[in-house]
C-alpha cells in the first residue's frame, strides 16, 4: 500500500507533454519503417542470424552498445547509484576494464569467431559433442528467456514513470504490449540485419540523450551537493565499494569480476553473438577495444543519474525524500527515482529525445535477445533433434514462432510475476545458470587439449547449481542446515550471500569439469565439423 | 598519485571520502570525454558500414537467387 501511495504521487511529478509524446511516436515510426525495410535482405540463415558476417568493427560498437545499454540496465544501475551511492561506480570500472583486457588479448571472442559458429552451442558441438550442445542449448535458453522475464515489465514502469501515465489503470499493460508488438515486427520479419541497423540509430539517440542528460544533471544539482548528500547520508559505504558495511563488500565485488566483467563481454550470448557477426577476428578484437568505453559508460552514467536523483530528493527537494526513501518502500519507490527525476530535470523536448532514447535501449536489447534465445533453440536444440536436416527456410520459419512465444511469455511472465524487488539478484542469478557452466566449457575448450566430452557435460550441470543463490533457495537452505547443525542462522545468513553461492559454483564448475576431463578423456580429439548445419538446403526436416 | 593517495587512506584506515570522490569523478569525467568523440566517430563511420553490409548482402541475396535458378 505504502508503494501504491508513493507511486501515484511519483507519477505526478513529471512534466511529459504533447511534444515529447511526437518525438517519440516519429523514432518509433523510424525504426518498424527500417526493420520492414531491410526484411528484402533476409534471405538465408546466415544473414537472418548472422547479418551474413559482414558487420565492420564501428558499426559493432554501435549495434553492441546499443544491446547491452538496456532499459533494464539502466534502470537498476540508475538504483544501484540511488542507493549505493558513488560506491556503486565499481562496476563500471570492472565491466570496463573486463571489455579492454577480450579486446587486446581476444580471449574467448577471437578463437570463437575464428571457428565460425552462429551460436554458442554449436561450438559444443564442434568440440563436445551434439548431447553437450542440446544440453548447452537447452540450459542456455531456459536460463536465457527467464533472464528477460522482467525486462520487458521494468522498461514498461519506466516509460509509464517519465510519460505521467496513470499507474493505476491500464497505461503498463497497453504500453508492454505495443512495445512488443512492435519489437515482435521488425525482428521477426528482418531478423539480425534489421537489429543491427535499428541498434545504429538507437546507438546514435542514445549516446546524445545520456551525454546532454548527464551535462544537464552536474549543470543543475551541482558536483559538490553529490558529494555532500552522499557524505551526509551514506557516509564511508557511499565511496568505497569494499566496506564490509555496505550494500556491497570484497565478496561482490569479486563475483562482479567475472559476472559484470568477463560474463558479461564476453560469454553472454547476445554480446557474443555481436563478435560472431564481425566480419573477422581481427574485427573482434576492435569491436571490443573500443566498445570497452561504451562498457563503463552503460554502467557508469545511469549510476550517475541514480547518484544525481538521491542528492535531487535529499537536498534540493526534501520533501520528496519520503516517497524514495520511506523504510517500506525504498527497493520498489528506488526504481521510479530516476525516471521521476529526469522528469523534473529535462525540459520540454529533451524529455521527448531522452524517453525515445530510454525506448531505444528497451527495444534494442529485446530484439537482440528474442533473437538470440529463438535462434538458440532452432539451432541448437530442435535442429540437432531432427532426424533429418533442416532447410533454411523451415530454420527461419520456426525462429520467426519461437520469436513470437518468447515474446507472449515474457509479456505475461512480466504481468503476473509478482517477484522481489532486487532485480538485479534476479537477473544475475538466473544468468548464472548458464554462463557458470559456459564460462568453463568456452575457456576450457578452447584452450586446453584434454577437455573431454564428460567433463563439459558435467561442468554443464554443475554450473546449474548457480541457481542455489536465488534468495528463496538460499535462505532455505540455511535455515535448514543451521538447524541441523545448532549454528547461528543470522550469522550464515549475512556470511553466504548470492555472491559467494555464485563464487562456490564457479569453483565446484571449474573441478567437476577439469576432475571429469582427467578421470574420463576422449578416446580421440572431437574437432569434428558442424554437421548439422553443412547439410544441404533441399533435405528438409 | 590519486591511487596512492587513496590506498595510502585505505591502508591507514583513515579514509578521506573527497579521494573517493575525486577519483569516481575523474573516472566518469574521462569515460564522458572518450565516449562522446566515440559516439561522434561511431556515428560517421557507422553509417559508411552500413552501406558496405547492405551492399555485401544484395550482392549475396543475388548469388542465393542465381544458385536457386541454376539448380
Amino acid at each position: 500500500m505504502h508503494l501504491f501511495i508513493a507511486d501515484l504521487q511519483i507519477h505526478e511529478l513529471t512534466h511529459f507533454s504533447i511534444l515529447d509524446w511526437v518525438i517519440v511516436a516519429i523514432y518509433l515510426t523510424i525504426s518498424l519503417v527500417i526493420g520492414i525495410y531491410v526484411t528484402r535482405y533476409a534471405t538465408n540463415m546466415d544473414a537472418y542470424i548472422g547479418a551474413g558476417r559482414s558487420v565492420g568493427p564501428w558499426l559493432g560498437v554501435a549495434t553492441m552498445t546499443g544491446t547491452e545499454m538496456g532499459l533494464i540496465t539502466v534502470m537498476y544501475m540508475a538504483q544501484s547509484g540511488f542507493t549505493g551511492g558513488f560506491a556503486a561506480f565499481h562496476m563500471a570500472l570492472i565491466a570496463g576494464g573486463a571489455t579492454l583486457f577480450v579486446g587486446l588479448t581476444g580471449f574467448i571472442v577471437k578463437p570463437l569467431r575464428a571457428h565460425r559458429v552462429l551460436t554458442i552451442p554449436e561450438y559444443y558441438e564442434k568440440r563436445f559433442g551434439r548431447k553437450v550442445r542440446i544440453v548447452g542449448g537447452i540450459i542456455l535458453s531456459a536460463a536465457g528467456i527467464l533472464n528477460m522475464g522482467l525486462f520487458l515489465q521494468i522498461g514498461a514502469k519506466f516509460i509509464v514513470g517519465a510519460t505521467g501515465l496513470p499507474i493505476d489503470g491500464n497505461a503498463l499493460i497497453i504500453v508492454m504490449t505495443v512495445l512488443l508488438i512492435l519489437v515482435l515486427v521488425y525482428t521477426v520479419l528482418g531478423g539480425m540485419i534489421s537489429v543491427i541497423i535499428t541498434d545504429y540509430t538507437q546507438f546514435v539517440v542514445l549516446s546524445f540523450g545520456v551525454i546532454v542528460t548527464t551535462v544537464l544533471a552536474i549543470y543543475t544539482i551541482g558536483l559538490d551537493s553529490m558529494y555532500e548528500a552522499v557524505k551526509t547520508g551514506m557516509g564511508r559505504k557511499g565511496f568505497d565499494p569494499t566496506d564490509p558495511g555496505g550494500p556491497f563488500g570484497p565478496a561482490y565485488v569479486t563475483y562482479q569480476i567475472i559476472a559484470a566483467g568477463l560474463i558479461g563481454c564476453a560469454v553472454w550470448p547476445t554480446a557474443v553473438s555481436r563478435a560472431l557477426a564481425m566480419e573477422s577476428p581481427e574485427a573482434v578484437k576492435k569491436q571490443y577495444i573500443l566498445s570497452s568505453v561504451s562498457f563503463t559508460i552503460r554502467f557508469l552514467i545511469p549510476m550517475f543519474w541514480g547518484v544525481a536523483a538521491y542528492t535531487f530528493v535529499t537536498q534540493i527537494h526534501p520533501e520528496q525524500a519520503s516517497l524514495f526513501l520511506d523504510n517500506k518502500t525504498v527497493d520498489g519507490a528506488g526504481l521510479y527515482a530516476m525516471p521521476a527525476f529526469l522528469g523534473q530535470l529535462l525540459p520540454i523536448g529533451i524529455l521527448g529525445l531522452i524517453t525515445a532514447a530510454m525506448i531505444a535501449a528497451f527495444m534494442s536489447t529485446h530484439d537482440s535477445y528474442l533473437l538470440c534465445w529463438s535462434s538458440v533453440i532452432t539451432q541448437d536444440v530442435v535442429a540437432p533433434l531432427c532426424q533429418t536436416p533442416m532447410s533454411t527456410t523451415a530454420r527461419i520459419r520456426l525462429t520467426r514462432v519461437f520469436i513470437v512465444l518468447i515474446g507472449i511469455f515474457i509479456w505475461a511472465w512480466g504481468l503476473f510475476y509478482k517477484g522481489s524487488d532486487r532485480i538485479w539478484d534476479y537477473m544475475i542469478i538466473t544468468g548464472a545458470i548458464y554462463f557458470t557452466g559456459a564460462l568453463v566449457l568456452l575457456a576450457g575448450g578452447l584452450y586446453w587439449k584434454r577437455a573431454s566430452r564428460v567433463g563439459a557435460m558435467l561442468g554443464l550441470i554443475f554450473g546449474a547449481s548457480a541457481i542455489l543463490g536465488l534468495e528463496p533457495i538460499r535462505i532455505t537452505l540455511i535455515d535448514v542446515s543451521c538447524s541441523i547443525l545448532n549454528a547461528n542462522v543470522t550469522y550464515w545468513h549475512k556470511a553466504i550471500t548470492s555472491s559467494v553461492v555464485g563464487l562456490i559454483s564457479i569453483g565446484l564448475t571449474l573441478i567437476t569439469f577439469i576432475l571429469g576431463s582427467f578421470i574420463w578423456p576422449d578416446t580421440k580429439h572431437h574437432q569434428t565439423s558442424n554437421p548439422v548445419n553443412d547439410m544441404p538446403e533441399s533435405q528438409s526436416c | 598519485m590519486l591511487a596512492y593517495s587513496l590506498i595510502a587512506d585505505i591502508v591507514s584506515e583513515q579514509v578521506e571520502y573527497n579521494h573517493w570522490f575525486t577519483f569516481w569523478i575523474s573516472i566518469l569525467f574521462i569515460a564522458l570525454a572518450i565516449f562522446t568523440v566515440l559516439a561522434c566517430v561511431v556515428t560517421v563511420k557507422g553509417w559508411f558500414e552500413i552501406k558496405t553490409m547492405l551492399a555485401r548482402l544484395s550482392q549475396l541475396a543475388k548469388d542465393d537467387e542465381g544458385d536457386d535458378g541454376e539448380t
